[in-house]
């Protein structure tokens, strides 16, 4: 055992230490706000049309989350049930859509959605493009967005025990309605932190956007083009834009869910221990 | 070291690992647009030693802070890639070979349908010199007036920026046309050459590659939206590369000495040699600016060459 | 043929990592079969096939005049089995206060009067507003018995149910459970590791040992005939020597022909002597291992000459002897067992030696 005063020292410079990283994750958020001119802010978003990309990438991302809650959760929770042939084959396909960089997930829908592949032709036929257009924006977003929230939904899912869908049922619940009353509202506070992570990656696609949906612009695209165009300083009020329509939710989010945790306490399902008495509820 | 986009092969792949060879600098490139990258210069968020830019534009916004002079050496001309499995591959090809109308080759771009690639105007010269060659091309060639909007969507001039749907990051241009997902793409040459992509040539009065065509350049101009102020009209330019070392005053010796080496280097025969292989045209070297601003071993080197 | 009404039916084989589980069980309406059992014998699972958590490998359950279970069929689905499965783990749903735990199958769920009786029955009340977190293993136990029995099933699984209550709560609920099984008409399997609560709460008790049911006997007869001498060490025995070992007292004799065998020694049928003349054992003689109180009473352990220990009560008004002092003990009517570990057919308590029970209700 180290001496009192050893222990404090100990504890000092682990503070010190967290407080070093943390404030280097910080750094660049830092390192925007001091950057930013009152005079850039105000000059890039007074511009006409100036908010039109962040009203293009909020409704963009909102269909990407749609469709990835619609077409997401069923495979999260067939994940996580090991209800599905080759369990390991599904996980290693989403994490390879995780790990592979953005841009080459872009490169690599050219060749699978361009105008002149089959799916091309097909979504020819609806009258949609995967090139240049909002559908590509749509797509390349939930290409950035799902694996984020299937590994996070799933693993929302797999937290709840089983047994728990099982015991509901025997009392006389269906599938459904064991889902609705148990499954979901223990899953939620994960499936709220895997949607607010897949609307911030989708709010902030960039590779695969760049590629196959450099219009219409929503606001990476913007930050990227102005770049281009007039330099950093004009850029970085729109990048104040983006974190601030994306941060909101995963914050929120990630606290609504830390509160859930405290609430529910130290494990729900911890079997039985020895009970000397039947009146207060221990201290815990 | 930063330049212009379309100089990233040729000189992360070519130029500089010879230079590194040749006078035992390490090299490190970076490209982007010229004129972003040039605003990031000005800015102070990037130090490179040596700015290669395509057009003299970009350097003036480094001017007079970071450099006084700039060396024209070569220029890179437009030319139409194109898919070789498209529906209107024939007509190309005919075109390439000297034997079909390089009129025929716009009325098929005009159709309806027809996938064309260009970059963006707002960001890269390159995509303001391909909509300006379609207005030379109308003029030259004499097509229906029409057939500028035709091929490039409304507004391409007039700062509308014209169809949204062919505009493309280079990146993505070129990954489109090699995977054969656009029918025709806007390209320099040496792109074309790199890519081994099948291409067009323009002819010299609207491919701004050949600075004694400036004169009908210039006839063209494009109106270009800016995020800071009003739309700026751009004319007509050669598309030459200009280049030049740029440095903060306070810069030490030894990376200006690197930077002027690597200029020396790009001059002499042999950069020359290797810029030519891969598709650049090679112009008399001619100083501009403030030649009085010039590093001693770049002054050898274009008077050994010029 | 079709079994009786509102009985519960099981003969199954149930595949387990590393065994199979293969039991033969009837229970009848209003019944409670104790199923006791070391650790790992397989007892929870006859309870999970039951419930229809696990696939059967073969044979089948039938409750209440209907097939549940049986391979190759779909199993009729958890909700339709209407079976009250109360796991060894509460499982209470950890999202919902104690009320909504127990109401969780009633319309109005924590709001329903039955939520209140039951709490107040099973001694949960102060806990409704709790959440599963917040409450002592105890509470959940009961907490989620009262839910099993709020679901109105048409049988009750329960597996050590009891296991954390203080004794006195223990033996109040235990009553309860069992009269209520009986006011209900429902057939209850009742898994337990503790020979005294399967005592308490089976009208019958299977011992069930390595996934095989040993025996199936009345309270009053499985300690003193233990068909086996695996189930004799299951219930208590804690020592077997050599027949010879010991003088037969009074009307007590090895059965003829029953060759060479071993004495089973528990010590609540162990007493120091001098006894009564009348009683029928086998006298044996040790020595004294060890004294610990207990209540009034003293347990002491004897160590015989083969190296076997077991312990004996010495009751008020028998001297205390000194550690290491030589004892004589009466075994009384001794079940003895043969080369294979089985019982001795004659051996054991005379009057009870036919009454091993049957299962009843069986096909």
């Amino acid at each position: 055992m180290l001496p009192l005063a050893g222990r404090q020292l100990v504890g000092l410079i682990g503070v010190l230490g967290g407080a070093v990283v943390w404030l280097a994750l910080l750094g660049p958020l830092g390192a925007l706000l001091a950057h930013l001119s009152p005079t850039a802010l105000r000059s890039s978003l007074s511009a006409p049309q100036a908010l039109a990309p962040l009203v293009t990438s909020v409704e963009a991302s909102a269909i990407a989350l749609v469709v990835l809650v619609g077409a997401g959760t069923p495979l999260a929770w067939a994940m996580a049930r090991d209800r599905l042939p080759a369990p390991r084959l599904w996980e290693g396909g989403v994490l390879v859509a995780l790990l592979m960089p953005p841009l080459v997930v872009g490169l690599l829908l050219v060749f699978l959605v361009g105008p002149l592949t089959p799916i091309g032709h097909g979504l020819a036929h609806l009258h949609l493009s995967a090139s240049n257009t909002f559908f590509a924006l749509v797509l390349a977003e939930i290409y950035e967005a799902a694996p984020y929230y299937v590994l996070g939904a799933s693993a929302a899912f797999s937290s709840v025990d089983p047994e728990l869908e099982q015991h509901a049922c025997l009392l006389g619940d269906t599938w459904w309605r064991s889902l609705r009353r148990i499954t979901l509202p223990l899953a939620a506070p994960g499936l709220v932190s895997a949607l607010a992570m897949a609307w911030a990656r989708a709010m902030g696609a960039f590779g695969a956007v760049i590629v196959i949906a450099y219009h219409p612009y929503g606001l990476p695209m913007q930050i990227w083009v102005t770049l281009e165009q007039s330099g950093l300083p004009a850029a970085l009020p729109f990048a104040l834009v983006l974190l601030v329509v994306a941060l909101p939710l995963p914050l929120a989010a990630y606290l609504w869910t830390a509160r859930a945790r405290m609430s529910s306490g130290p494990g729900p399902l911890t079997g039985p221990s020895p009970d000397s008495s039947i009146a207060e509820p221990g201290p815990r | 070291m930063a330049f212009a986009g379309s100089l990233l092969a040729a000189d992360n792949e070519v130029v500089g690992p010879a230079f590194e060879r040749a006078e035992g600098y390490r090299y490190a490139g970076r490209g982007g647009g010229s004129i972003g990258l040039a605003h990031d210069i000005a800015a102070g968020e990037i130090t490179p030693g040596v700015f290669e830019s395509v057009g003299a534009a970009p350097v003036s916004i480094l001017e007079p802070a970071f450099t006084r002079w700039y060396v024209q050496f070569a220029a890179s001309p437009l030319v139409l890639a194109y898919n070789p499995h498209g529906p209107d591959a024939a007509v190309f090809r005919a075109a390439a070979k000297g034997t079909g109308s390089l009129a025929k080759v716009f009325e098929a771009m005009s159709r309806p349908g027809f996938l064309l690639g260009r970059t963006n105007p707002a960001t890269d010269p390159q995509g303001q010199a391909f909509v300006m060659m379609v207005e030379l091309a109308q003029r030259a060639l004499h097509l229906p007036p029409g057939i500028v909007t035709a091929i490039l969507g409304r507004g391409a001039t007039s700062g509308g920026g014209g169809r949204s749907s062919q505009i493309f990051s280079e990146t993505a241009l070129d990954s489109r046309l090699e995977s054969g997902q656009l029918d025709a793409a806007s390209a320099f040459r040496s792109q074309a050459v790199q890519l081994h992509l099948p291409y067009v040539t323009l002819p010299a009065p609207i491919d701004f590659g050949d600075p004694a065509d400036a004169a009908d350049y210039a006839r063209a101009s494009l109106v270009v939206p800016s995020t800071s102020g009003p739309p700026v009209t751009v004319h007509g330019t050669p598309l030459v590369i200009d280049i030049t070392t740029v440095h903060e005053a306070s810069a030490p010796a030894a990376n200006r000495a690197a930077a002027a080496a690597f200029v020396a280097y790009q001059l002499s025969r042999a950069g020359r040699r290797e810029l030519a292989r891969e598709g650049f045209t090679l112009l008399p070297e001619t100083v501009l600016g403030a030649p009085s601003g010039l590093p001693p071993v770049v002054r050898r080197a274009v008077d050994s060459t010029g | 043929m079709p079994p009786a009404a509102g009985s519960l039916l099981v003969d199954m084989t149930v595949d387990r990592r590393g065994f199979d589980v293969r039991v033969s069980l009837a229970v009848a309406a209003g019944e409670c079969v104790a199923v006791l059992g070391p650790s790992g014998a397989g007892k929870s699972t006859v309870l999970a096939a039951v419930a229809g958590l696990v696939p059967l490998r073969a044979g089948t359950v039938w409750l209440d005049g209907q097939l549940l279970s049986a391979p190759g069929k779909p199993a009729v689905v958890l909700r339709a089995r209407r079976v009250g499965l109360l796991a060894q783990r509460p499982a209470l749903f950890p999202h919902l206060d104690g009320a909504a735990n127990i109401g969780y199958s009633l319309p109005g769920g924590g709001a329903h009067p039955l939520v209140r009786h039951l709490a107040d029955v099973v001694e949960v009340a102060d806990v409704l507003g709790a959440r599963p977190a917040r409450m002592s293993g105890g509470q959940r136990q009961r907490v989620a018995l009262a839910r099993v029995l709020a679901a109105d099933p048409r049988a009750l699984l329960l597996d050590e149910p009891f296991s954390a209550l203080e004794r006195e709560l223990r033996d109040r609920i235990a009553r309860w459970v069992v009269d209520e099984v009986r006011r209900r008409q429902v057939p209850c399997l009742l898994v337990t590791h503790d020979v005294a609560e399967a005592q308490r709460c089976g009208r019958r008790i299977a011992v069930l040992d390595g996934g095989r049911c040993l025996q199936v006997a009345a309270p009053g007869t499985l300690v003193r005939a233990p068909a086996s001498r695996r189930v004799a060490e299951l219930v208590g025995y804690q020592a077997f020597v050599p027949v010879d070992f010991g003088r037969p007292t009074g009307n007590w004799a090895l059965p003829p022909g029953a060759g060479s065998c071993v004495v089973g020694i528990h010590p609540d049928l162990v007493q120091a002597l001098p006894q009564p003349a009348e009683a029928g054992g086998l006298e044996m003689h040790g020595t004294i291992g060890s004294l610990v109180a207990s209540g009034a009473t003293v347990d002491a352990s004897v160590a015989l000459a083969d190296g076997s220990t077991f312990g004996v009560r010495l009751g008020a008004g028998q001297p205390v002897p000194s550690l290491g002092s030589s004892i004589d003990v009466l075994v009384h009517q001794p079940p003895c067992f043969d080369t294979r570990g089985d019982l001795v057919p004659g051996t054991g308590p005379p009057s009870d030696a036919g009454s091993l029970a049957q299962p009843v209700g069986m096909p």
